[in-house]
């Protein structure tokens, strides 16, 4: 782990939700830290909890305890409307479900992260094998193509933090190789990376692995 | 690694949004250019059908009468509603210096005298009048027009009784006076066909009676005082005369009266009635279609929570599509609808129809209140959802 102070502190974070009356555990106990730089894996099945994670880590589901400090602040007793302000400027989400903005061409996608002009979306699409493409609109495109848009996206602004949930789950091994990559060199040019992943060895390209099933696996026994 | 600039503004996302879904845009601009494009129809409609009623109600004839206060009534009724007392003219004066609610005073002398033409004489009851007079800050197209001087209009019953026909040119002497026929009226079926009409100078020299007359006729114009006052026209009349002068009282007549009242309420309440429920339509359909619009959308709000947009800043996108469609349908639907309506009137109303013409007021209150009906409706749904986590939208189009 990096001596460098931690961009995202994790302490003690727990999220449930009531479903036909029954309380619903999704993960309990979750801490970590992140540096600038770092690349973290979240392991786990899928409805392990590893979406919920990533969406309380930006600001975007309030979990059910524990807390979540970002750049220093509680994310949480923050204003919605300064939390909206944090992820403009300091976050990039990559969601799972590639959500682009149908009315938008792909430039203007990338642009629609604060503060990116027309020439740096396009540098990004370019740089993502996308050059070609600054001017079609996400119908036209292939599920892999509208991935690299949206990776495009969330990194464009260049936020210290990526998240990325389960961003090469439906690509082939050459559009995730290419996610891959990219994801790695920002982290190493000095972006952090939270990543979900049900690849079954992260450590591989991870500097951290969150086994959030193992977590829920050692409450269990501790019960 | 690369410059940073502002994020895009809200007109650009509106304008690109309303590109793609184009055909709910349109929907949008229909519902607001139907219910502003009747609603301008019918108020210009409204407008000329008023003027027409009004010409028609007009031709009717008077429906009050002020008569000197010493007119025993019933005696005046008895007669065929005539008296020889008399009244000083300038009452009429006063009527418009006050700004009596009257239009269209016709003061009048009257006397039966006999009447000759050639070797025939009878009876006739020979009334002065002048032209109607309006008053000054209502005018409109005289109701009765001046007899020249030395000419006269007879009757339908006297001329058959003087032996005068229709198409040839007499002469008749009233009072040692000879006046050249200007016409014969058709008959109405009233004391008129028993009547000959001259000039009202020409009448209070020959009877004798300088300055005086034998009553005025006129038509109320009482409705905005009893819509203000809650009072009744009879009641108005009766207080402005009271307030000019004792010499006169007046006489309304009710059923004529009270049918153009009516006539003009019945046409305003309809026009008000069908513009409230108008109104809600519109209201109740833009939130409808917004609503709609916002739950397609869902994924789209989330996503922009997601790159940091606020709760207002998402609002804005919807705001802006609201005030774009429903101007471009208000300016739209004002403009046919008048446009229609004035074309509509002067084929109808062969008279009054030509003076149709596009209601500014109207257009400007119809297009504001579709505006903001449309961008209120507009904004609650927009409101709502980008009150929404943004976790709970991500990937839920409806």
């Amino acid at each position: 782990m990096s001596n460098a102070s931690p961009l995202l502190l994790v302490s003690d974070l727990g999220h449930r939700f009531s479903n036909r009356g029954q309380e619903v555990r999704v993960f309990e106990k979750c801490s970590f830290e992140m540096a600038p730089t770092q690349f973290v894996a979240v392991q786990g099945a899928s409805g392990s909890g590893k979406t919920t994670l990533l969406l309380a880590c930006g600001g975007m589901l309030a979990p059910s305890h524990g807390e979540i400090r970002f750049q220093g602040s509680n994310l949480f007793s923050l204003p919605s409307s300064r939390r909206a302000k944090m992820r403009a400027v300091s976050i990039g989400y990559l969601f799972q479900t590639l959500e682009l903005v149908p009315y938008l061409d792909l430039t203007s996608n990338v642009k629609i992260a604060t503060g990116v002009s027309d020439s740096v979306a396009n540098q990004w699409l370019g740089r993502l094998g996308l050059g070609d493409r600054c001017r079609s609109y996400p119908r036209e495109l292939s599920h892999g193509q509208r991935q690299r848009v949206a990776l495009a996206r969330a990194i464009a602004h260049q936020p210290a933090l990526v998240i990325a949930d389960e961003p090469t789950g439906n690509l082939d091994n050459r559009n995730s190789d290419l996610v891959f990559s990219v994801l790695r060199e920002y982290a190493q040019d000095g972006g952090a990376v939270l990543m979900a992943t049900h690849e079954t060895s992260p450590a591989t390209f991870a500097d951290l692995v969150i086994d959030i099933e193992n977590l829920d696996l050692m409450k269990a026994k501790a019960r | 690694m690369f410059g940073i600039t502002e994020s895009m503004n809200p007109f650009y996302l509106a304008l690109r949004e309303l590109r793609y879904r184009w055909k709910s845009g349109l929907v949008f601009v229909l519902v607001v250019a139907s219910v502003t494009g009747v609603l301008a129809y019918f108020s210009v409609n409204d407008a000329s059908f008023q003027k027409e009623i009004g010409r028609n109600v007009r031709d009717i004839g008077s429906n009050v009468v002020i008569l000197p206060a010493g007119v025993d009534q019933y005696a005046y009724h008895l007669e065929g509603g005539y008296s020889e007392i008399t009244m000083a003219a300038n009452l009429v004066s006063q009527l418009i210096e006050h700004r009596a609610s009257l239009n269209h005073l016709i003061p009048m002398l009257e006397r039966r005298v006999m009447c000759t033409a050639g070797d025939r004489q009878s009876i006739g009851r020979v009334v002065g009048l002048s032209a109607s007079i309006a008053m000054p800050d209502r005018p409109k197209a005289p109701m009765q027009r001046s007899i020249p001087v030395g000419e006269l209009q007879l009757g339908s019953e006297l001329a058959r009784e003087l032996g005068v026909d229709r198409d040839v040119k007499a002469e008749v002497t009233i009072a040692k006076q000879v006046f050249k026929v200007q016409r014969v009226n058709r008959a109405s079926g009233t004391w008129q066909d028993s009547a000959a009409f001259i000039d009202l100078k020409s009448a209070q020299k020959i009877f004798e009676l300088p300055k005086q007359i034998s009553r005025i006729e006129a038509i109320e114009c009482t409705s905005e005082q009893c819509e203000a006052s809650g009072l009744q026209s009879s009641v108005i009349l009766n207080n402005e005369i009271e307030k000019i002068t004792d010499e006169a009282s007046f006489l309304r007549k009710e059923e004529m009266a009270e049918a153009r009242l009516n006539v003009r309420s019945v046409s305003r309440e309809n026009f008000l009635m069908l513009q409230n429920v108008l109104w809600v339509f519109l209201g109740f359909t833009v939130l409808g279609l917004a609503m709609l619009n916002s739950l397609r959308r869902k994924s789209e709000i989330g996503v922009l929570q997601a790159v940091g947009y606020g709760r207002w800043r998402v609002a804005s996108l919807f705001l802006v599509r609201s005030m774009l469609l429903s101007v471009t349908g208000a300016v739209v639907g004002v403009t046919v609808g008048m446009l229609a309506s004035i074309e509509q009137a002067s084929r109808l109303f062969v008279i009054t129809g030509q003076k149709s013409s596009l209601d500014w007021n109207a257009a400007m209150t119809i297009g504001g209140v579709a505006f903001l009906l449309a961008v209120l409706g507009g904004c609650v749904p927009a409101l709502l959802a980008a009150g929404e986590n943004p976790a709970d939208l991500i990937g839920r189009d409806s």
